[in-house]
């Protein structure tokens, strides 16, 4: 932050800043029109990671990707548009067809490999360290039933 | 329910990856063949289990491993597959896939604006995208050997192979088979966004090449880059951040 840059997102930073907090600093030093349209790339991405989307708002939200595509393509170079950018358009016949897409995200899944990438101690053998330490931590938890007023604080 | 695998080895496995895959799809096409006795602790009875796998989530990358379809490229979109429009860029030196135009309503107002686009009117419709069957007849007829082979680049495909998934009998039935991940898309454009906002030097987006396609482009042209005695002046743009604005974003 320090020399005006930002780098070394991971994925759920990212996320966080999409959803919520890039609309407030761009307020007020973006020409209108450009800041419209980050904002509404926001928006877009907020509706469509919410937990209940009406069937009916589908079409609408269609044809959202799309005008936000093109007014992205008004203001931005052309090498901004990889195929990453792209992909916005496809999101939401996915969600039509598959399901929400919070019943489909990694996070929960990634925060867990997480914790078992910290039970490597031994690099050569890393199955083996991780198995180890989780029968541990089962173990200890499973003891912890059986007494009477302790709590599992988790470690 | 919640499945992990190992792939053990000094280096990914890439295109190789049905390989190591063979033993979880041996266990699927059981699952869905014959099904397993499983206890119902609640009715206290058995019954027969069966299950399908319905789609399978990835990154980018790994989307082009799993499904055989190359991800790179001119036609690197995998669900408009050769009906994508791109542009490569000549200074750039990257393909852009802009031209989403062609995805609005016949009758929009920005299909027939000139200036503020690429420089023409659009009149192409929106591709549909592929159909499951459609997919299956492209890729039938692709053989593959694994391994280290001697790269001949005799015949040039966008599909690279028949993915070990089409081992399951209603693989080819699916519509989707393969999600899009929009964690990764949007970490992608979260970092290009801020990337380009804030200028940082290698992951902006803009740059005297971008200008140099720009103009190539023949469009606004206000922007093309101004060479003044050794340096090269660059007219900011409607996102060009100047260093107050972006001190007053980082606080």
């Amino acid at each position: 932050m320090d020399n005006l840059k930002l780098m070394g997102l991971k994925s759920h930073d990212c996320h966080v800043l999409m959803q919520d907090l890039l609309l407030v600093p761009i307020r007020g030093i973006l020409p209108k029109n450009v800041r419209q349209v980050i904002t509404r790339l926001c928006l877009f991405f907020n509706v469509i990671c919410r937990k209940v989307i009406g069937p009916t708002r589908l079409d609408e939200l269609e044809n959202e990707a799309i005008i936000i595509l093109c007014q992205l393509e008004m203001y931005f170079p052309p090498s901004f548009f990889d195929i990453m950018v792209h992909l916005i358009v496809h999101l939401v016949r996915e969600i039509r067809l598959c399901g929400l897409v919070f019943l489909r995200w990694m996070y929960l899944i990634e925060r867990c490999v997480k914790i078992l990438k910290g039970y490597v101690k031994n690099p050569y053998r890393p199955e083996a360290s991780i198995v180890e330490r989780y029968i541990t931590e089962e173990a200890i938890e499973f003891c912890t039933n059986y007494m009477s007023e302790v709590e599992a604080i988790g470690v | 329910m919640m499945l992990s695998m190992m792939i053990s080895g000094p280096r990914q496995p890439g295109n190789d990856i049905d390989v190591c895959l063979s033993p979880l799809i041996e266990d699927l096409r059981l699952l869905w063949d014959e099904g397993v006795e499983v206890f119902d602790v609640y009715q206290k009875v058995n019954f027969n289990l069966r299950a399908l796998l319905f789609c399978i989530i990835n990154d980018f990358p790994a989307y082009g491993n799993l499904s055989g379809y190359s991800v790179k490229g001119h036609h690197a979109c995998p669900i408009c597959e050769e009906n994508i429009s791109y542009h490569q860029l000549k200074y750039g030196r990257k393909t852009s896939y802009n031209r989403h135009r062609r995805f609005l309503k016949r009758n929009h107002p920005y299909r027939r604006l000139k200036k503020a686009f690429n420089g023409c009117e659009q009149d192409r419709t929106a591709p549909s995208p592929l159909i499951s069957e459609e997919v299956y007849n492209r890729v039938c007829h692709v053989e593959v050997t694994f391994g280290k082979t001697l790269k001949n680049s005799s015949v040039k495909n966008i599909w690279r192979k028949k993915s070990i998934f089409f081992e399951l009998p209603y693989w080819s039935k699916l519509d989707v088979r393969h999600c899009i991940d929009v964690m990764h898309v949007e970490k992608n454009v979260c970092d290009s966004i801020i990337g380009t906002l804030l200028n940082i030097k290698g992951k902006t987006k803009d740059g005297i090449n971008a200008r140099k396609d720009l103009v190539e482009m023949g469009v606004r042209l206000e922007l093309q880059p101004q060479p003044h005695g050794k340096r090269t002046y660059l007219p900011p743009a409607c996102h060009t951040l100047s260093k107050s604005e972006k001190i007053s974003f980082c606080n």
